[in-house]
């Protein structure tokens, strides 16, 4: 059973790293901050969590496996709700119009300053 | 102890202090600082020091890049000068660099070799490490260093954080108060309602189990201080101000350092000298068990107190003035 779950484990980590790999290029290569932000939170969050998770077996103890749950469950919580602070605060300030991608359009209506 | 890894991590605390301090863009530097201090926490841990690893990432990584993100936004930058440095000609500044930054690793790699040996268990660490369990009851011998052989400093430590957040609240205090109820989103304030509970927890662990597990009043207190700046950030000041005035603050933080000095002068009054532990009316208990080690558990509620009521109220203070420039 041991050596079943290390190997799905490595494998769960390779994904991860691959993932990680991605959101790293995203953050480099994609046009603007909202595409920005997606290809950093989405590809992120599965990344981290799936290293969390794949090292699960490697923990030692169901006591560490069930820390490293907790931690993977604090990331989905805390990882989406930063990315919507952020991407909320760039809306709000339309940081978009410095960025050539948007230039020819007009900043979008629809949020007011204060709820 | 896994060198290579020491040797990457090294590499790269090295890299990005190199590029927060050369960076024209401030915001950047910040990030690359806090990612230094994320590696040095990293390098702490490995090299069993958990609670300096504790410290370095709470501090390192969320004070001090909160209270940089504070000041950024209270000051006006002027653009760098375009003309040739004269302090320093440019062919030889990045030689120099390079230069200092290879001296340091060597000086690192020097100390991790050094610390990798026996010798340096020769001192007075021998000692700490062998009787620490009998002469106070702790489990976490740097709680017990910190606490009971050195407890005169850590006084005198959080006196200067005393005067720190004395001095700060002085210079910033003009002006009159004026308290933001606006805060950040829904989706944000629900999942801080969800999350602030689960910190709270975790920083009263920290504090309560200093002398059990690597922690303390420090660390316990400075991830108090980071839970009421995220309050502070996420509510709006109005909200924290509400909740948890100003002058209770400070009478928190002022009962933390009156806790400080009564436990030492019950130690005086005992006859065992000023903060006496064993030798004063404190018992060692139970090794492991939540009342032992005599007073430590005083001692980390005091600077507990201290350190989260100081660094919250430094960052409200500061964060107050920047609402009353922003919504004017």
């Amino acid at each position: 059973m041991m050596p079943l779950l290390r190997f799905l484990g490595s494998v769960c980590i390779l994904a991860g790293v691959f993932f990680s790999f991605a959101a790293v290029v995203a953050i480099l290569r994609f046009p603007d901050v909202y595409t920005r932000l997606h290809g950093g939170t989405k590809a992120l969050s599965g990344g981290a969590l799936l290293i969390l998770l794949g090292s699960m077996p490697y923990a030692g103890s169901s006591l560490g496996a069930l820390k490293l749950l907790l931690i993977a469950v604090f990331f989905l919580i805390s990882n989406p709700m930063a990315s919507h602070a952020i991407a909320r605060a760039c809306h709000r300030r339309t940081l978009f119009k410095n960025f050539s991608h948007f230039s020819s359009e007009t900043p979008i209506e629809g949020e007011s300053m204060r709820e | 102890m896994s060198e290579p890894l020491l040797a990457f991590l090294y590499f790269f605390i090295l890299l990005t202090a190199f590029v927060a301090v050369f960076l024209d863009d401030l915001l950047s530097s910040f990030i690359s600082l806090s990612v230094t201090g994320v590696l040095m926490a990293t390098v702490f841990a490995l090299l069993r020091a958990p609670d300096v690893a504790l410290t370095q990432a709470i501090i390192n990584s969320g004070l001090i890049t909160s209270l940089l993100l504070v000041a950024y936004s209270h000051t006006r930058r002027t653009p760098l000068p375009s003309g040739p440095c004269t302090a320093c000609p440019s062919w030889l500044r990045w030689p120099l660099a390079a230069l200092i930054c290879f001296l340091l690793a060597v000086l690192l790699f020097r100390g991790m070799y050094s610390l990798a040996g026996e010798r340096a268990l020769e001192t007075a660490s021998t000692h700490f490490l062998a009787e620490t369990l009998r002469e106070t009851g702790a489990l976490n011998v740097v709680a017990a260093i910190l606490l009971d052989y050195r407890a005169f400093d850590t006084l005198g430590e959080t006196t200067v954080i005393f005067a720190a957040v004395a001095g700060i609240s002085l210079l910033l205090s003009g002006g009159k108060h004026v308290r933001s109820r606006q805060g950040l989103s829904f989706i944000v304030k629900r999942g801080m309602a969800l999350l602030t509970p689960f910190l709270l927890l975790y920083a009263a662990s920290i504090l309560f189990l200093g002398h059990l597990t690597p922690g303390g009043g420090f660390q316990g207190g400075s991830v108090f201080a980071t839970v009421a700046i995220l309050i502070c950030v996420v509510y709006g000041t109005g909200f924290d101000a509400s909740r948890v005035s100003s002058k209770s603050k400070e009478t928190l933080e002022v009962g933390g350092a009156l806790l400080f000095v009564f436990i030492g002068l019950l130690g005086a009054a005992w006859g065992g000298g000023f903060l006496a532990n064993l030798k004063g009316p404190f018992f060692p208990g139970t090794p492991g068990s939540l009342f032992s080690g005599g007073n430590m558990l005083f001692l980390n509620l005091a600077v507990g107190l201290k350190v989260g009521a100081g660094l919250s109220s430094i960052f409200y203070v500061m964060i107050k003035i920047l609402e009353q420039e922003g919504e004017q």
